[in-house]
């Protein structure tokens, strides 16, 4: 707390150096889609006399306070009709634009948005936006668009295995990721074995993932933030839209609850696999199920001029249950409480409320026993954050949270007669505590800055029961803690900066450092996400995981913004990563410390970006050059050995052709190097069966990935009230059987010889979709 | 427990296809590789090799001329080599509840390794279903349940092995009691490597007692297999073996009891 007071403090302060001029006014309010109502994120206003901009922030808000006088103040956002509006600054004024989506028959229209040069001037570096609407036509895997799988397609991120909604960051690994939906964390971003993502695109307003260099307020994991924004709901008219694909159907239906005050969203998705199970025509497979759902909604109010309200939630799970004898589901909750309050034209506060759990269960029964297995994580979040504009040149963030943490790592129930006896691993509870204060300061119209400290608290408390463990992971101590007592406590200061310097109206150079610190870890049998992942605090033996990231980068555009190319460089180092021991035993093990060895690692590379923004063909070019690699002391001797997420070379291409008003289509290629991958150097026989013989961890390579993907939409119907489209895709077109897995086995026909077999997960996968708005 | 060929049918919808491919490996140095037994119901045994290049047919390249003896109750027992890279005596008697040591040397260096005989855990009974396969009507499968009770008082390891008429047809199927310490245990087997079952088939369960340091080994090994798939997660990096050997030899030294049943398939 008393950092917090410090930073109100040193906010004073500032007030004093930066003292503003008597005659200083304030513009501010909201931006809207003039359709929707909906709120745009990073909207630009510029004031074309002094050269001087702001964005708008996550709710829409924007404020910029300059001298006193009449100026032409001109609000864009990519995809939106420009606005210029004449201002007579004499006193602050409260200004709410409504911005005209660019209509779809006006497309012959190239629009030269002079604020569409964001990546070239903002200081933020490793940065991407997504929003939905963008990626509709990028073909995808069963025609089941998906933000997360999108993602992959550029620099510097990577898929965490073929097909999966996992992603692995500049050598990070998938849990390095903070992936939050309405500010609340989602543990398990995935679905049917990770090949498909929890995010509903039809629910999604925007989607920004940031490769390491984070503002302050964001913390917690090392290697990337995925900040996913759902949609409010139009506040204007009732929308329904939708889709029905091969493997899902999804409704979404938005609308006012009162026009221009407050709106809801619902937005629901079922797979229906199982729907065709009664065709195998055997009872035990009638009698079973296999699907998932996810349900989205939110609902906002105005409550005055000052004051809105936001509630928003998500559920989803995935259920699989065999003839009522085996039942596996799994799933995430969240809920999001958010109150804006503008306390002034210039400060800006939100306040938010944040629930979210993740768990699974697995039963097993039958008419004489049952055998349940669960396991999860809890949070509980209040966060108070503060903007506050106090010229065109500075912009102050402020806040801090708490989150209290309760960790399930797993249970056994059972009841009649089993082999299992009933068994709970205790709660593992923390308490984490977060301030952070930043500072984005325009030092000149070619320099500027982005600075900022985060400070992270993380207390594991009891109740608990805390081992301590010899060499051979046998039980030296144990050590029983009270409900509330604090058993180990870490405390780190992350520092965050960035830099941005305009070489000309086209280009600029930047830099960024930031320190990240991680301390709920997943432990995972597998180098993706699994349902039974288990989620772990640090405590006194496993510590927290600390990255440091600069990175440097070259942005410039041509043809007026029409193609936004950029060149980053990073370096990025880690430790205190998280292995298991060889032969570890992790499921409901009260000593799991005990099975985890501990060491570091680091990646550095090169990330090409070649965008075409507009025209009839969009798309992008992305090429990372890198390297990852490993050091643990108890794994290879202590040798340094490549992660498996190193990949020397990595492309993605994207292309989309809008042809006509009926057909768009679009295509994308993925190369990358073969993944790391231990591999047999001899074998020898044991009890009659052939044992492979490793000598150095990830001393081979798998074979070269790559792939081909296609799409084509053809509208029924497109304009800016309603559109009904079918979309055809085809993933792997050329059907390459790239290695999923490669065993070496013996020949079934003969024992005494061996075989490599390779094993390749998909060939070609067609689909086809049909979607609608109304 | 057709459950889980339903399980693996939903899985293999998504897997594409096998195929066999030529891949380049290095060749590790030839390590020494020991492998060697001791039970009330057999003599010592111990057989010494060295590992071969992944791509050489045949099997480990034996040692001869190694001096091998046993340590017990503050005996020595010396192995006789029998055949080239095996080594024998049949002179002890080994008794559960006891430490054995064994000691290796060869080419000057030495390799030792102890473990400990345990308890017997006894077989109570077998059963078993024999039905037909839910995707081959002409495809029998056999789910077969060995019956035991598992001691409360001590940690238990074991290890089984089926023959169906003679021939082995389970894979490397262990037992511990972390989670089931106390109970009467109904261990279950589905799955042998597409075994085709018939009616009249003679089925031999044996229940190998070992320690700790074997079952590691075992358990470890079990995943370092030559035939161990490694599913639809994407692997953990594979590893060899813990071994209770010194000195860096592959393969284990296990002292073990062991039970015996039998059951013939109607």
């Amino acid at each position: 707390m008393r950092i917090f007071f410090s930073l109100f403090f040193i906010l004073f302060l500032t007030n004093l150096i930066f003292a503003q001029p008597e005659n200083s006014k304030t513009l501010s309010g909201f931006i809207y889609d003039a359709n929707t109502g909906e709120t745009l994120i990073g909207a630009n206003v510029f004031v074309k006399e002094l050269s001087a901009g702001a964005a708008s922030n996550e709710y829409g808000f924007y404020s910029i306070t300059i001298s006193n006088g009449n100026y032409n103040v001109e609000f864009s956002f990519v995809g939106y009709e420009k606005k210029t509006i004449p201002v007579n600054l004499s006193t602050s004024l409260k200004l709410d634009v409504h911005l005209d989506p660019i209509s779809l028959n006006m497309e012959e229209v190239v629009v030269t948005d002079k604020k569409a040069d964001e990546n070239v001037k903002s200081t933020e570096m490793g940065t991407s936006e997504i929003v939905p609407k963008e990626i509709d036509n990028v073909p995808v895997i069963f025609g089941e668009k998906d933000i997360l799988k999108t993602i992959q397609l550029l620099p510097g991120i990577s898929s965490a295995g073929e097909g999966n909604s996992g992603f692995i960051v500049r050598g990070g690994s998938a849990d390095q990721n903070l992936i939050i939906l309405d500010e609340a964390p989602v543990y398990n971003a995935s679905h049917l074995l990770g090949f498909f993502s929890v995010f509903n695109s039809d629910a999604i307003k925007s989607a920004k993932i940031i490769k390491g260099i984070s503002e302050p307020e964001y913390g917690g994991r090392l290697s990337s933030v995925l900040d996913i924004s759902m949609k409010d709901g139009s506040s204007k008219n009732y929308t329904a839209y939708g889709g029905v694909g091969l493997i899902s159907s999804r409704l979404t239906v938005e609308g006012p609850i009162v026009e221009n005050e407050g709106s809801f969203i619902f937005a629901g998705r079922r797979t229906y696999a199982d729907l065709f199970f009664p065709l195998f025509g055997e009872e035990q497979i009638e009698n079973s199920t296999l699907y998932f759902y996810d349900f989205n909604g939110k609902l906002n109010y105005k409550l005055g001029e000052h004051d809105r309200i936001f509630l928003s939630g998500y559920m989803g799970r995935d259920v699989f249950n065999f003839n009522k004898e085996f039942g596996f589901d799994w799933g995430n909750t969240t809920a999001t409480f958010r109150w804006n309050h503008i306390f002034s034209e210039k400060l800006f506060s939100n306040t938010s409320l944040i629930y979210s759990d993740y768990n699974y269960d697995i039963v097993i029964e039958d008419a004489e026993q049952s055998t349940k297995v669960s396991s999860g994580i809890q949070d509980f979040n209040i966060e108070q954050d503060f903007q506050y504009y106090f010229n065109s040149s500075n912009t102050f963030k402020f806040g801090v949270n708490g989150v209290h943490h309760t960790f399930l790592p797993g249970e056994i129930t059972v009841t009649g007669n089993t082999n299992f006896n009933s068994k709970k691993i205790d709660n593992r509870y923390s308490l984490e505590a977060n301030v952070y204060a930043g500072h984005e300061w325009k030092l000149s119209e070619l320099f500027k800055i982005n600075y900022g400290l985060r400070f992270s608290s993380f207390n594991l408390i009891g109740s608990a029961e805390v081992y301590t463990f010899d060499e051979d992971g046998f039980i030296l101590n144990t050590e029983y803690f009270d409900s509330g007592e604090l058993i180990k406590s870490y405390n780190n200061f992350e520092p965050r900066f960035s830099a941005n310097y305009l070489l000309d109206e086209t280009s600029s150079v930047k830099f960024g450092y930031a320190r990240n610190t991680q301390n709920i870890h997943m432990l995972s049998p597998s180098s993706t996400s699994t349902p039974t992942d288990i989620w772990q605090p640090s405590t006194s033996i496993v510590k927290p995981e600390i990255s440091d990231l600069v990175s440097f980068g070259y942005f410039k555009n041509f043809s007026n913004n029409e193609y936004q190319t950029s060149i980053e460089l990073y370096y990025k180092d880690m430790k205190n990563l998280i292995e298991f021991k060889n032969g570890a035993d992790i499921f409901l093990n009260e000593y799991i410390e005990s099975q985890l060895v501990f060491g570091d690692g680091w990646s550095y590379g090169m990330e090409l970006f070649v965008e075409k923004k507009l025209g009839k063909f969009t798309g992008w070019l992305s090429y990372t050059l890198s390297s990852t690699q490993r050091k643990f002391a108890d794994i290879d001797d202590g040798r340094t050995f490549p992660a498996r997420q190193d990949r020397t070379h990595d492309i993605s291409l994207v292309g989309i052709y809008n042809l006509n008003e009926n057909w768009s289509f679009s295509a994308n290629w993925v190369y990358y190097t073969g993944l790391a991958a231990t591999f047999p150097s001899g074998k020898y026989i044991i009890d009659g069966q052939t044992v492979n013989l490793y000598t150095e961890r990830n001393g081979y390579r798998m074979p070269d990935y790559h792939r081909l993907d296609i799409g084509a939409t053809y509208y029924f119907k497109r304009t800016d009230e309603s559109e009904m489209s079918l979309t055809f895709s085809a993933y792997n077109v050329y059907a390459r059987e790239n290695a999923y897995t490669i065993n070496f086995e013996e020949d079934p026909d003969d024992p005494q010889k061996t075989q490599a077999v390779k094993l390749a997960l998909f060939s070609i996968v067609p689909s086809i979709t049909f979607n609608f708005r109304f | 427990m057709k459950k889980i060929y339903v399980i693996l049918f939903v899985v293999s919808f998504f897997l594409g296809c096998e195929e066999i491919i030529e891949v380049d490996l290095n060749s590790a140095d030839p390590q020494i590789v020991i492998e060697a037994k001791v039970s009330p119901r057999h003599p010592i045994t111990a057989k010494i090799s060295t590992s071969t290049d992944f791509y050489n047919p045949g099997s480990n390249n034996p040692i001869s001329g190694a001096k091998v003896n046993l340590f017990a109750n503050n005996l020595t027992y010396e192995l006789e080599e029998v055949n080239p890279g095996e080594y024998i005596n049949k002179n002890l008697t080994a008794l559960p509840e006891t430490q054995y040591t064994i000691e290796v040397n060869y080419n000057n260096q030495n390799y030792t390794a102890s473990s400990f005989m345990p308890k017997t855990i006894l077989i109570d009974s077998l059963s078993y279903k024999l039905e037909d396969s839910p995707f081959n009507k002409n495809r029998k499968f056999l789910e077969l349940h060995v019956h035991f009770k598992d001691d409360p008082d001590r940690n238990e390891y074991a290890r089984f092995l089926v023959y169906r008429n003679e021939k082995q047809v389970n894979n490397i199927s262990l037992y511990d009691d972390r989670l089931t310490n106390g109970n009467e245990i109904d261990f279950f087997f589905f799955n042998f490597n597409d075994e085709e079952f018939q009616r009249g088939d003679t089925i031999d369960v044996v229940l190998m007692t070992v320690d700790e340091p074997v079952f590691t080994y075992l358990k470890t090994m079990r995943r370092a297999l030559a035939n161990s798939s490694r599913g639809p997660f994407g692997p953990q990096a594979p590893a060899n073996p813990i071994s209770n050997w010194s000195n860096g030899a592959f393969g284990y030294f296990s002292a073990y009891t062991w039970d015996f049943d039998s059951i013939i398939l109607e």
